[in-house]
């Protein structure tokens, strides 16, 4: 180190003396003890007993991104709707049937589903490539499409609107079912070199993430990969041989997992429909556990139900119907798929206020929400789905303290007296009870039913955090609101429940 | 590049968390205890930042005059470097950090601690080629 160097360093710690103790700004949220990388080989307790980590269980909310190729023809079909065909056993499309399988298939609403959709002769996305592309315009050129768009792409961008939405954590999908890798691979792949992006973008997301005090995870696609098994997939036969069975394609997937984690050390591993046969996903595990000790994984490892271990369960345009004994996720797109969809309407996306909604509902039944953003090719994002995250952000400033680290409580929740939904969480020493009102009560209070407990004070975030008056009256609790208190549809009653 | 690869980037990664949760102080030291081991041509970056940071640590402390000196000379440091010097999104940064200045020198009617709500940001814009 030259002269000149140590001088400028001690010019900067003398002009520091005069600093004693140290500036912060309580507004910011603080960067968590990522638990840093560790060498001390693989985990060899318990995975049964092994606890979830803390981090994830407060987080509450993340960011699940599907970015790829796929944002280049940025289409698919809006025959179905995820929210009716994966909820509702009564739809004629339900997606637990044979039948259900094949309309999923043939009309298929995820625009990163593309490569396989275009090769289903007939299907409304084989007639719009022909059409817009043309017949003979290979999937494998919309890569280079991507790639060239790449260079304008700020990854300080996405993590900034992230934050501001009041994400913890963020999941990028590295390699969705077309194969494509977000990330400069070294792992051999004899029958697809260089099908990847050019940018890390893997790597590149990760800091930007971290830097702005949220995790970062990796969604992997391993029971999908169209470069080892080519579309199309239509029929109820296609969808039970989807995997690729050949040992190097297991060899593959490991190889590449084992790439992200030695890499990025993500802190979640979020596979995706399926692990190869013949593969050893606890081994991977146990690897993953002995080198990132707080990281945690998710349940699709094992479509066939023979019980892998997992940190969480996940429900696709699913909510669980009452509180969860263990941890789950609700993943889901913004509209009818995950991929950004320029088929799609406005009113696919519903308004942002569901998005509240729904945050809360799933918090409340012991949920965490991974909510899709679909960016665009060049890595804008759309005016829907960023004001959706904008109104996410904006409540859970003001009332995040309802949902971050909070605990379900007793019952997930329960009715206004006029008729408006209420769901509850507990702060994590139990001391006080959110009642969350799920719309704009009519009148200047708002009494629940059967909600007999006895509070000390009832404070209202969205006033301030100020106090107001309230009343129990026969097993039900009635507290009053402000005059001119700011307007908001998931109204927040804060209950000092302590002793 | 990822993080781990680069002692620089892992510096500024590292800084970039202190600095973004406003921990300016801490944010000066993960940059400084770099500064041993970075090659010749990220000095002026990380010094740059070093000074900035302090800036901001000074108007936390209500110190108008330590702040104006530190961000004016952090500022001088990171003025002729390339808009994403190091992957850092420095164009964004010299922006708010001259604005910040611009406010605090202007009649010294603002208390100090205002040019800090909302609180600034270190964020990357892409690896360094």
């Amino acid at each position: 180190m030259s002269v000149a160097k140590r001088f400028s360093g001690l010019l900067v710690a003398l002009l520091l003396t005069a600093c004693s103790d140290v500036g912060s700004n309580p507004a910011a949220p603080a960067c968590d003890a990522e638990t840093p990388m560790s060498p001390v080989g693989p985990w060899s307790g318990d995975l049964v007993a092994r606890p979830l980590p803390a981090w994830y269980a407060d987080a509450k909310f993340g960011i699940m991104i599907h970015w790829g190729p796929f944002a280049v023809p940025a289409w698919a079909e809006r025959t179905l709707d995820p929210e009716v065909i994966f909820t509702d056993p009564t739809s004629p499309d339900y997606f637990l049937t044979p039948h259900g399988v094949e309309r999923f298939l043939q009309h298929n609403p995820y625009s990163e589903w593309y490569r396989n959709s275009m090769a289903i002769e007939g299907s409304g996305t084989w007639e719009h490539h022909r059409a817009t592309w043309g017949g003979d315009f290979p999937y494998e050129r919309f890569a280079g499409i991507f790639g060239d768009g790449l260079d304008e792409w700020n990854p300080g961008e996405w993590s900034d609107l992230f934050r501001s939405a009041g994400a913890r954590y963020v999941v990028l999908v590295t390699k969705h079912h077309d194969g494509y890798q977000l990330w400069p691979s070294s792992v051999t792949h004899t029958g697809r070199e260089d099908w990847h992006a050019p940018r890390d973008v893997v790597g590149e997301l990760a800091d930007a993430v971290r830097a702005d005090c949220m995790r970062m995870g990796v969604y992997y696609s391993g029971g999908i990969d169209w470069t080892f098994l080519e579309p199309p997939f239509s029929t109820i036969f296609d969808a039970l041989r989807l995997t690729p069975s050949q040992p190097e394609y297991a060899r593959f997937v490991d190889e590449q997992w084992r790439e992200l984690v030695d890499r990025y050390h993500p802190s979640i591993l979020w596979n995706d429909i399926d692990a190869p046969p013949n593969s050893n996903p606890e081994r991977l595990f146990r690897d993953y556990y002995g080198a990132v000790p707080d990281g945690v994984v998710n349940d699709r490892w094992d479509a066939a139900g023979a019980g892998i271990h997992h940190d969480f369960t996940t429900s696709e345009f699913e909510v669980q119907p009452d509180v969860s004994p263990t941890k789950w996720e609700a993943v889901r797109g913004m509209a009818r798929g995950f991929g950004f969809n320029q088929n799609g309407v406005p009113e696919d996306y519903g308004s942002p206020e569901k998005f509240v909604h729904l945050l809360v509902d799933v918090v409340a039944k012991n949920g965490n929400l991974l909510l899709n953003v679909g960016p665009r090719a060049d890595g804008s994002i759309p005016d829907e789905q960023r004001a959706i995250l904008e109104r996410l952000g904006a409540w859970l400033a003001v009332n995040g303290e309802a949902i971050y680290g909070t605990h379900p409580w007793e019952r997930f929740g329960g009715e206004t007296s006029d008729r408006l939904p209420v769901r509850f969480t507990q702060s994590a020493s139990g001391a006080t009870l959110h009642a969350i009102v799920l719309g704009t009560p009519a009148g200047r209070s708002v009494t629940i039913p059967g909600l007999d407990v006895a509070p000390r004070r009832v404070r209202l975030p969205a006033n301030g955090g100020r106090e107001t008056s309230f009343h129990r009256d026969g097993g039900a609790l009635t507290v009053d609101l402000p005059a001119g208190r700011p307007a908001s549809s998931a109204l927040v009653l804060a209950l000092d429940l302590s002793s | 590049m990822a993080v781990a690869s680069d002692p620089v980037r892992r510096a500024l990664l590292a800084a970039a968390r202190e600095f973004n949760s406003g921990r300016w102080f801490e944010a000066h030291e993960a940059l400084e205890e770099a500064l041993e081991d970075a090659p010749d041509d990220a000095w002026p970056l990380l010094l740059g930042l070093i000074q900035v940071a302090v800036g901001y640590h000074k108007a936390s402390q209500g110190l108008r005059t330590g702040a104006i000196r530190m961000l004016g000379l952090g500022l001088a440091k990171l003025a002729p470097l390339a808009a994403d010097a190091g992957g850092v999104d420095l164009a964004a940064f010299r922006a708010r950090a001259e604005d910040d200045l611009a406010s605090l020198g202007a009649d010294g009617s603002l208390a100090p601690s205002r040019v800090l709500d909302p609180p600034p940001r270190l964020r990357f814009v892409r690896a360094p080629a």
